[in-house]
């Protein structure tokens, strides 16, 4: 076995919680001697677990993330787990979700590559968190084991959540200070507030054919008023509406258009049969922004800034496209992140109720997801060159998880963000009108995935 | 390459005025955003045609494997000549836009307004 010894945080522990800890490591292999608790001196070098009092690891778990470290040259590696409510089934490592979200668990395996000064700070202060945030930081690897490895208590303790806030904070102040972390109102979650881009066109391209319908028990032109939404939740800053429109489009749509917009706005008459991807491509060569924010017609953008929130993280490369939360009309999801596993890509959770937590606290945080809508999105103009744009050869169906999936294939991550909202009036009743050559085409680029490494819940 | 009919080049470029010839420039970007889909798309079909190929070799198929394996090869080898005559005739396109006289006057006018008014080109 490569793990050697054991760190228990201990701090605030009853002594009933330290011995259920300390016994069950000593069956996994490591010896009461080997175990130490955080503020000691520790003689001993080597690969090391890290447990949180109170948690129990299986027998094999020290074996298990040992292995599991070499094996995948990573530096930390972490697992599912059993909790009284049930199991906890993690997502993968997430460089982005660590940043607003301790998900990683009470009992972790700890290369002894680390470096000197992570491990004091390990050892003496029991600063686990800001070890992983620099090792999201520096794009070192991190492994996760799909299976059940100890028993741990449901959720942190307030006390520990203060820690956890404290590390983040520093880490951040040191890292990117033009971000500030608060409170979320749950323990192990943060909010991360970041400062709206200033000084750069943002581009909104919205393809439309002048629809009517009844929202809220009116009836309205989406169109008008997805851009009246965008403006009245608008802060400041230099936005462009780029209005890709069919030659059926009423005239009295486009005027009013022009009034609500000014100068600002850009009119592309769309004269061939449909093709939303074709739409799309359009409106964004038509575009001028550095930030480009894709938005259908029958989204009504409903939480402060919300383009300008939609766009901020995009400060970050490493990030390719950010999506937002999205409800039907009746408040229920539409869109929290796509979910690719088995043969048809899904949204998650939808059609359930939005005023929750979500699995693993799925709704709470910003995190890393496979896919997302193209009702709304937000880029900047090279990644949208750098995949070429979305596919004209799909010009219904499964653009959307093409181009999510051609943004990952370049290495850029998707980010969703809960607290930029809208709604989105897709009826919910809408019958899949997808076709197999559909299904086939995106079947020969990206196969059929068996597992999402971002979404491990059963809905 | 085919020889393409002669109709499909459209009018001579000198005589194009300044928005036929930035409505031509929209094409050519777009047909460079086209292009660049389909390449990304069929490097990822060669890349899947391989790992399934591996998987077919596993199973000890190797009729199957063999015409697999020709498959790939002549997808890629397709994957090739769509890039090379693609790129060749986009690059024709451009410097012959470019070299469009009145493209030349309108730019230089333009470049100092788009200052101005804070617009990228």
């Amino acid at each position: 076995m490569t793990i050697s010894f054991a760190i228990i945080d201990g701090r605030d522990a009853d002594a009933a919680a330290l011995e259920a800890t300390s016994a069950a490591l000593e069956a996994t292999g490591i010896s009461r001697e080997r175990q130490f608790l955080v503020g000691e001196d520790v003689p001993a070098t080597g690969d090391f677990l890290m447990v949180d009092a109170g948690v129990t690891p299986d027998v094999d778990a020290a074996q298990t993330l040992g292995a599991t470290l070499i094996e995948s040259g990573s530096q930390l590696a972490y697992a599912d787990s059993r909790t009284p409510a049930g199991e906890v089934d993690r997502p993968d490592w997430s460089r982005h979700r660590i940043y607003n979200h301790w998900y990683l668990g009470g009992c972790v395996a700890v290369s002894g590559t680390l470096r000197e000064d992570e491990r004091t700070g390990i050892f003496r202060e029991g600063n686990l968190y800001t070890f992983a945030l620099s090792l999201a930081e520096t794009n070192r690897p991190v492994a996760h084991v799909r299976r059940p490895l100890f028993s741990e208590p449901v959720g942190v303790s307030e006390v520990i959540h203060g820690r956890l806030r404290r590390q983040l904070g520093l880490h951040l102040a040191r890292t990117r200070p033009q971000i500030a972390a608060v409170d979320a109102g749950t323990s192990g979650v943060f909010r991360l507030n970041r400062h709206s881009p200033v000084g750069t066109r943002i581009s909104i391209v919205i393809p439309t054919r002048g629809t009517s319908g009844v929202v809220f028990g009116r009836d309205q032109v989406f169109v008008v008023e997805a851009v009246r939404s965008v403006l009245s939740q608008h802060r400041g800053g230099d936005l462009e509406f780029v209005i890709v429109y069919d030659s059926v489009t009423p005239l009295e749509v486009m005027e009013e258009l022009r009034r609500l917009v000014g100068p600002n706005l850009v009119e592309v008459e769309y004269t061939s049969p449909f093709n939303f991807s074709e739409k799309c491509n359009l409106g964004f060569l038509a575009s001028t922004g550095e930030i480009i924010v894709m938005l259908n017609d029958d989204v009504r953008a409903s939480s402060p800034d919300f383009i300008e929130q939609l766009a901020a993280p995009l400060e970050d490369h490493r990030i390719g496209l950010t999506g937002a939360f999205l409800c039907f009309e009746d408040g229920t999801i539409q869109h929290v992140g796509h979910w690719y596993a088995g043969p048809s890509p899904r949204h998650a959770m939808i059609t359930q109720g939005a005023n929750q937590p979500g699995p693993g606290n799925a709704l709470l945080v910003e995190r890393e997801v496979s896919g997302l809508t193209a009702a709304c999105i937000a880029m900047r103009r090279d990644t949208f060159i750098r995949v070429g744009g979305f596919s004209e050869a799909l010009p219904s169906n499964y653009n959307d998880v093409d181009f999510s999936l051609k943004v990952r294939s370049v290495g850029l991550d998707l980010l969703w963000i809960p607290h930029v909202r809208a709604h989105h009036f897709e009826s919910k009743t809408r019958e899949g009108t997808v076709h197999e050559w559909e299904r086939q085409i995106l079947r020969a680029r990206w196969g059929i995935p068996e597992y999402d490494p971002f979404w491990p819940h059963a809905s | 390459m085919n020889e393409l009919p002669p109709q499909e080049l459209g009018a001579p470029v000198a005589t194009l005025g300044e928005q036929d010839v930035r409505n031509l420039a929209i094409q050519l970007q777009h047909s460079q955003l086209v292009l660049r889909d389909e390449l990304l798309g069929a490097r990822q079909e060669v890349a899947r045609l391989r790992e399934l190929l591996e998987d077919g070799a596993v199973e000890g198929n190797s009729g199957r494997l063999e015409a697999g394996w020709v498959l790939a090869e002549q997808r890629e080898n397709e994957l090739n000549t769509i890039r090379h005559e693609s790129g060749q005739a986009l690059a024709r396109q451009n410097a012959e836009l470019r070299a469009n006289i009145r493209w030349r006057i309108g730019a230089a006018l333009l470049r100092p307004l788009d200052l101005i008014r804070g617009r990228r080109r």
